[in-house]
Formats: structure tokens, C-alpha cells, sequence
């Protein structure tokens, strides 16, 4: 049986869209994540962050491709409600100085 | 100051002091010749001079004694002629002065007197004056009646009425129309028959002409003459304004000059002499006054000479010598300078070679010596030198070389040895090991090793080698590869040491032989099966401290073949600590001789509950410091063997991604369980998540299984991750970049990255066809 560890839900208002995700970010969640992510037209992509426990680094490579991908198109991408302990993650591979992440 | 000089002078170039040296010896030769002939000829001069003075003085006298005698002689002529005869007649006198003054060697212009007094009555004082005189050639007589002759002629007072040569002093003749001044002669006569004087004959010396008598004869270069009359009047001076008006009293008085009375005094005596003077207003230097007297005429003749005017030659003589000795001593000086120059110069030529061959530089060529003086004997020292020291070098070379690929072996030996000695003390969570080898020379005997034998089984190994140097290394090294080969292969370890024996014994020529403790630790049950082969038993600590452990000694390893090992057991408690030693530390010996022996190891490891870093460095410095500098005369080895109970099985699952939620779910339950602060739970979850879907994706081809122990050891919490998969060792993967921008970073490579920064300890060992890798945070 596996239990739903991860989930999110998307929002999109015109060039901008917004996931909302919740739970753990790891090597067997994340591909879903990046399956979901259709960021053509995107010019503002916002993760909220409010309720991810965890994020590992399969979860990294996730926002480091969106990123790529918005830089691409010329847009924005925001992390917002990132917790103290997943900031941390973020800032040891060095993706605080990379990305919009409050 | 002398010694100042010295130091001065003794620095100075060798040309520099021999040409002062000669210099001046030969100049204080040449002042000393002076010195001794002015010595030596300077009386014979002034002799010399005196002698010169008085002959030039006598000169001068005997010229105007002969214009005196001629006077005298005019006189007594007449005088003579009246004797004969008792006559007035006035023709007769005439004829008498006039041929008595023709008799006079006169020059034509001068003037010349002579006349004839006749007093018939007695009566001086008035009679008749028969004069004649020649002027210009021409001769005039006069015939005179004279009422007082005191009146014409005052001196006449003091002519004695002797039948006698009188002189008067001299006097302006005003009788003559020249008014020459004149000193007369006076002869008293008596007509024949007569009992009285009847008159008198005189003749007049004209002074003029007796001056340039004199001035004739005196050089003007040298010396003065001066004529005195017996008065003192100065007839004749250089200084024709004193001539016949100051007589030299009068000067004495002037110019403070008393010497001058005495001159004056003596002469008038009639003596003769010199006087020296210093210098005075009318001398401006000291000089001599010759005296002497003339005779008849009663007055005196000086010569003053300046003693200055006596050495001028001799002044200029050492003028001249000492100009000559000056360029003597510059041409000598020359000579010198030059001969010096040659000499020295091979020798500062030698010198700079000498320089250079002191740098290493030979290139430098000797030049050839050209004579067999001692610059020759040094010119062919320096060639001798020269090949001597360019074979030397060859030797020290040759020699160095030899050496330094003996000492490069030696470190070589002592490196592949060090290296064979591992020091990647493995973190356990069941164990904990640190070991120590210092050889006592650059190769030793000493050896110890630990390694698993599988992953549930440690093992342990100190030994030591008898002998030293290469051949105990040689036969360390064999000795460590077939104790861990054979112990590898999981058998008895009384069977391995055993069957080592066997392999050591075989072909043994050098009779070699090691001491070794083996013990092996099964990391499941804290069982240690230990066998000693003659080894020193090693220390066990326990709940009742330290204490030497009681183990049967078996055989040394290669002393004997076949010999069967026995192997003892003992169950470690939790904590328990086994420290093995070689006899290095315990026969460590000071300076005094004494050893550092088994109770002293005893005390220091009383002190020591730490971890066996701890232990064995604290017996390190023990033994130092107990040593105190005295030379290591035997390998030291330590090592320390820390139980710290068995590990805590938590899963075994699935190599697969999605066993991660099962994984982070139990290590997340032990966690709590073992109460891990919340902040260490998210970073070893972070860092479980990250190995665990390493091993899932990368340790196996056709899926296997996964083992996760965990334990808390040494104030650390150990995760650890056991796989039978291929050989990976996650941490040698690159490090990424982190500090690029988004654009340029590499997806990947995340992963080890963030487990290494954020685990205290990172650990990956490859036992018994095992990965096992060890993660661990601090608490």
C-alpha cells in the first residue's frame, strides 16, 4: 500500500500560475511534479510552499529545471511559505542565491 | 692610538706599507747622514770661519798699515833730513815736503798734505808753518806765521813732545782748500845740535782714500768692515752717515748695544778678538764682530759677519740635500710600487680564482708560472689544488649521489611501509579503533593492521618483527599480507596463524621470526576470539579498570613449522576497551637506562576513559616525555580496541525508489524513540532519502535488498546502510558547482552533496562484497 505523500493542486490565472503542494518532495514524488509542470506562456510561476515537509534533491532538480524553464520564457518564479528546515536544503546546494524564495 | 695605526696599517695593501716601510727607514737614513755631518762639519766650519775672519781682518790691516807706514815713512823722511841740518831755509823746505809727498802713492786726484812746523824759540804755541799740498796733480807751498797753533789744529794739545810717531784723530784739514778729512802724522825733530824740539813733520792720510782702501777689499756678499779710530769714530761703516760723526759708543748707546763699548774698549787697548751679538735693531740677525787693532796708527778694524751669512752654504747644502733625497725617495717609491705590482699581481690574480673555485665555479684558468719563485711554487700549488679539488668533488659527488639513492630507497621502503599501516580508522557503531607506529629508524618491525573479515566480523592485529631495518620491513610486509589474506578467508584465527606459521617457517634463511596478538571481534554477539603467538598480552579494561589480560602465549610466527595456535574467546560488555602494545613501549628506555615498562602503561591508561585516540596519544606523550630525548631504540606501536555494544537492526527492504516512504518512516519512528532533537531527525532524514535512493537507483541491476541498522556510539547517531550490490562508493562522485546561476547549473549531483554537508560523518567501506555505507550526526 503506498500513502499518498505527495500532493498538489494547480491555479492558473492568465500567464500566471501557482502550485500549491503539499507533503515530501523525494526521489518517488517528485517526477510527478515535473510531469505536471506546463510552463509554456508562463511569465509568473508561484510554488507555494506552505505545507512541503521535506524536499529532497530529486526535489531540487524540480525547481532548478522550472527555473530554467521560466528564465527561458522571460517570467518569474517564487517560492513562497518555504519552511526553516527545507530553506536549509535549499540553501546548502546553493539555491538561495538562485531563486525568489521567501 | 698606536694600536689603532697597527690595525689601520695592517689592513692596507701589501705595495702601500712596503713603500711606506722602505720609505721611511731610507728617509731617517738620509736625516740621520745630515743629522751627523752638520754634527761633525758644523766646528770645523765655524773654525773654518774664524780662520777666514781673522786673515781678511789681517788683510784689511796690512793694506792700511802700508798707507800708514807710507805716511809715517814720508814723515821720517823729513824728519831724518832736518836732523841733519840747522836751517830755515825756506827752499829747502819746500823741496823736503814736496818730494815727501811725491814719495806718497797717491792717485792724482787725490789731495795730499804735509807740512813743517817750526817753533824756533821753544814756545809751541806760535811759530811758523811751512805746508805743502797736492791738489789735482799740482803741487802748492805756503809759508805761514802762526801766532797760536792750539787754534788751527786742536788735537796738536795732545801730541807728546817725543821723538815718536804720533796719529791724530781725524779731522776736516782747513788748511786745505779741499777741506778733506784727514788723520796726520806728527813727528817731533831737533834741528843738529839742537837740545830741543825744534818743530814738527806731519803728514796727512786723506781718509777718502783710506776708505776705498778698505771698501776695495770688502765683499759686499760677505761680511762688513768697519774702521775705528783710537777714539772710536767710525772712519769707515757701511752706512756713510755715521762715518766720522758717531763714534761706536755712540752707537752701543743708541742701539742698546753694549758689546759695542767692549769692541771699543778692547781695540783701544789694542786687543783683539770677536763677540757674538744677538740680533738688535741694527742687526736684524745675531752676528759676530772679529776685532783687531792696527798697529802704529792705534785705531781698530772690524769685521761683522751674520752667523746666518757662515751656514747660508750650509743651509742651502740641506736645502738641496733634502730636495735631492725627496726625489730619490718618489723615484724609489716608483720603483717599489712597480716591483710590488708585479709580485702581487699573480697573487690577486690567484686570489680571485680562488674566489670563483669557492663558488663551484672551475672554469677559471690557473695562469702558467712563469718562475720558481714562491709565487711559482704558489702559482703550481693552486694547479695541484685544482685537480685535487675537482677529483674531490667528483668523489663527494659520486658519493652523495650514492647516498642520497640509498637514503631515497630507504624512504621509499619506509613509505610503502608507512602506507601498508592503514589510518582510516573505520567509524562503527559497534567498535571503535585508533592505532600508532613509530619506527625507531626510517624501516621498522613493528606492524599492526585491522580490517573486516566480513561485516559482522573485526579484526585486530599487532605484531612485531625480530630484527630491524630492511630486512625486518621485507619480512613485516610478507608477514602482515598472509596473516590478513589468510584471516580474510573467515577460518579459525588459531587455524590462520597456524597455517601463517607454516608460510613464514618456509624458506626462512635470515631465521626470522614475529610476535603477533590477533583478536577478532563478532560484531553481532561482542564475542572477541583472540591468539597470541608470543606476543606481550595486552591490556583489557573493564568495570575494575585496566588490567593485563591473561592469555596463553603460543609459539612465536616462523620459528617452527607445524606448530598448532590456541585461540581463547572473551564476551566484551559494552564499553569494554582491549589495548594492544609491541615491547617498544614498555622497553622504552631514558636516558638513565631504565625502562618505561607495563605499570607506568598501566597508570596513564587508569586516566583515560575517552575514545582510543584519546588513550593512545596520552601513552604517546607518556613515553616522550618519560624518554625525554634519549634515542628510540625500538618501534612503538599501539592500538586500542573500543566495544560499544551491538547495533540495532531496523529494516531490510527493497532496493527500489519506492521503498523511500517505508525507509524514512521507520528511521523517523527510531528516531524519536532514541529522542534526536527535531532539527538532527530532518537532516538525517534528508540525508536517508538521499543514500537510500542512491542505492535504489544505482547498487543493483536486477533489484536486491537494502539492510538499515542504526545506533548511537561515540555521541553520534550512525545510520547505517548495508547492500551486496556492485562496488559504488557514492562519495568519490564530484562535487557540483554551487555557484553558478540558474542557466548554468547541472540538474544532478545534488544528492552526496547535501548529505555530505550536512552529516558530521560520512563513511563508505567495501567489506566481504558489502557496500556499507555509514551516515552520522552529532547530538
Amino acid at each position: 500500500m503506498q500513502e499518498k505523500v505527495m500532493e498538489f493542486e494547480k491555479i492558473k490565472e492568465g500567464d500566471k500560475l501557482t502550485y500549491k503542494i503539499k507533503g515530501r518532495l523525494d526521489t518517488a514524488t517528485s517526477p510527478e511534479l515535473a510531469a505536471a509542470l506546463d510552463l509554456d506562456g508562463v511569465k509568473e510561476l508561484i510554488f507555494d510552499m506552505t505545507e512541503v515537509d521535506y524536499v529532497f534533491s530529486a526535489g531540487l532538480r524540480v525547481f532548478l529545471q522550472a527555473q530554467k524553464s521560466i528564465n527561458a520564457n522571460g517570467g518569474t518564479m517564487k517560492l513562497t511559505g518555504v519552511q526553516p528546515s527545507v530553506k536549509e536544503v535549499f540553501n546548502i546546494v546553493g539555491f538561495t542565491g538562485i531563486m525568489d524564495i521567501e | 692610538m698606536l694600536s689603532w695605526w697597527k690595525k689601520w696599517f695592517s689592513r692596507q695593501s701589501l705595495t702601500f706599507r712596503l713603500s711606506i716601510s722602505i720609505l721611511t727607514s731610507v728617509f731617517i737614513c738620509g736625516v740621520g747622514l745630515l743629522f751627523f755631518t752638520s754634527q761633525y762639519y758644523l766646528p770645523q766650519i765655524r773654525h773654518r770661519i774664524d780662520d777666514f775672519a781673522h786673515f781678511k781682518l789681517q788683510n784689511e790691516i796690512k793694506n792700511i798699515t802700508a798707507v800708514v807706514n807710507e805716511t809715517q815713512d814720508a814723515a821720517l823722511t823729513i824728519k831724518n833730513t832736518l836732523k841733519e841740518l840747522n836751517t830755515t831755509d825756506i827752499d829747502l823746505f819746500r823741496h823736503l815736503l814736496q818730494s815727501a809727498l811725491k814719495t806718497l802713492n797717491y792717485d792724482e786726484s787725490d789731495t795730499s798734505h804735509a807740512w813743517i812746523y817750526v817753533f824756533p824759540d821753544g814756545n809751541v804755541k806760535s811759530g811758523i808753518l811751512y805746508s805743502g799740498e797736492i791738489t789735482d796733480g799740482d803741487f802748492i807751498f805756503k809759508q805761514k806765521k802762526i801766532d797760536d797753533f792750539y787754534k788751527i789744529y786742536p788735537w796738536f794739545t795732545k801730541v807728546p813732545k817725543k821723538e815718536e810717531f804720533f796719529w791724530s784723530e781725524p779731522y776736516v784739514d782747513n788748511e786745505m782748500d779741499s777741506k778733506p778729512w784727514v788723520a796726520t802724522n806728527l813727528l817731533p825733530f831737533k834741528f843738529s845740535g839742537s837740545d830741543e824740539y825744534n818743530g814738527l813733520v806731519a803728514v796727512s792720510m786723506d781718509l777718502h782714500e783710506l776708505k776705498s782702501e778698505i771698501n776695495e777689499q770688502t765683499s759686499k756678499k760677505f761680511g762688513q768692515s768697519l774702521l775705528l779710530s783710537h777714539e772710536g769714530l767710525y772712519v769707515s761703516h757701511p752706512d756713510e752717515s755715521i762715518e766720522l760723526k758717531k763714534t761706536i759708543y755712540d752707537l752701543a748707546k743708541i742701539y742698546d748695544l753694549p758689546e759695542l763699548n767692549v769692541v771699543g774698549f778692547k781695540l783701544k787697548d789694542g786687543i783683539s778678538g770677536n763677540i757674538k751679538m744677538d740680533k738688535s735693531s741694527v742687526y736684524k740677525k745675531p752676528v759676530i764682530f772679529f776685532f783687531a787693532p792696527i798697529p802704529d796708527l792705534n785705531w781698530g778694524m772690524c769685521l761683522v759677519f751674520s752667523q746666518e751669512e757662515f751656514f747660508l752654504p750650509f743651509k742651502e747644502f740641506h736645502i738641496k740635500a733634502v730636495g735631492v733625497m725627496l726625489a730619490f725617495l718618489l723615484i724609489l717609491f716608483i720603483f717599489i710600487s712597480l716591483i710590488c705590482h708585479r709580485s702581487t699581481k699573480p697573487l690577486l690574480d690567484l686570489s680571485k680564482i680562488a674566489l670563483q673555485y669557492g663558488k663551484g665555479d672551475f672554469s677559471a684558468t690557473i695562469p702558467d708560472s712563469k718562475s720558481d719563485d714562491e709565487i711559482g711554487i704558489m702559482t703550481d700549488a693552486f694547479h695541484k689544488m685544482r685537480d685535487n679539488l675537482l677529483s674531490h668533488i667528483e668523489m663527494v659527488k659520486t658519493a652523495a649521489i650514492d647516498a642520497q639513492k640509498n637514503q631515497s630507497e630507504l624512504e621509499i621502503a619506509k613509505d610503502i611501509q608507512q602506507s601498508a599501516l592503514p589510518v582510516n580508522f573505520p567509524s562503527h557503531s559497534v567498535f571503535e579503533v585508533y592505532a600508532f607506529m613509530k619506527p625507531a629508524r626510517s624501516v621498522g618491525g613493528d606492524f599492526y593492521d585491522f580490517f573486516f573479515i566480513d561485516e559482522d566480523k573485526f579484526a585486530v592485529l599487532v605484531a612485531d618483527v625480530s630484527g630491524k631495518g630492511i630486512p625486518a620491513a621485507l619480512y613485516m610486509m610478507t608477514a602482515k599480507a598472509l596473516i590478513k589474506n589468510t584471516a580474510k578467508s573467515g577460518m579459525k584465527i588459531s587455524k590462520v596463524f597456524a597455517l601463517v606459521n607454516n608460510e613464514l617457517c618456509n624458506g626462512n634463511l635470515a631465521n626470522m621470526f614475529v610476535t603477533a596478538f590477533l583478536a577478532v571481534l563478532n560484531l553481532k554477539t561482542g564475542v572477541l576470539e583472540y591468539v597470541n603467538a608470543g606476543h606481550n598480552p595486552p591490556f583489557v579494561y573493564d568495570e575494575n579498570g585496566y588490567r593485563i589480560m591473561e592469555v596463553k602465549r603460543n609459539m612465536v610466527l616462523g620459528g617452527l613449522e607445524n606448530i598448532s595456535y590456541v585461540s581463547e574467546q572473551l564476551q566484551m560488555q559494552k564499553g569494554q576497551r582491549l589495548f594492544l602494545y609491541t615491547d617498544g613501549v614498555s622497553e622504552a628506555q631514558n636516558n638513565d637506562g631504565e625502562f618505561y615498562g607495563e605499570e607506568r602503561i598501566g597508570n596513564i591508561l587508569r586516566q583515560d576513559m575517552q575514545s582510543p585516540r584519546h588513550t593512545i596519544t596520552l601513552v604517546q606523550n607518556d613515553v616522550s616525555n618519560f624518554v625525554a630525548g634519549a634515542e628510540q631504540s625500538d618501534d612503538i606501536t599501539m592500538l586500542e580496541l573500543l566495544y560499544c555494544g551491538v547495533e540495532d537492526d531496523l529494516l531490510v527492504v527493497k532496493a527500489e525508489i519506492s521503498s523511500i516512504g517505508e525507509v524514512l518512516k521507520t528511521v523517523t519512528r527510531d528516531m524519536a524513540s532514541k529522542n534526536i532533537p527535531a532539527e538532527g531527525q530532518s537532516k538525517i532524514t534528508v540525508a536517508c532519502e538521499e543514500i537510500f535512493s542512491n542505492i535504489a537507483q544505482y547498487a543493483y541491476k536486477d533489484g536486491g535488498m537494502v539492510r538499515i541498522r542504526s545506533a548511537i556510539a561515540y555521541g553520534k547517531y550512525l545510520l547505517r546502510f548495508i547492500d551486496n550490490g556492485i562496488p559504488y562508493n557514492p562519495l568519490e562522485k564530484e562535487e557540483p558547482d554551487i555557484k553558478g546561476s540558474a542557466d548554468e547549473r547541472e540538474i544532478g549531483g545534488l544528492g552526496i552533496f547535501m548529505v555530505k554537508k550536512m552529516m558530521h560523518e560520512v563513511n563508505y567501506e567495501r567489506v566481504a562484497n558489502q557496500n556499507i555505507l555509514t551516515i552520522g550526526i552529532k547530538l
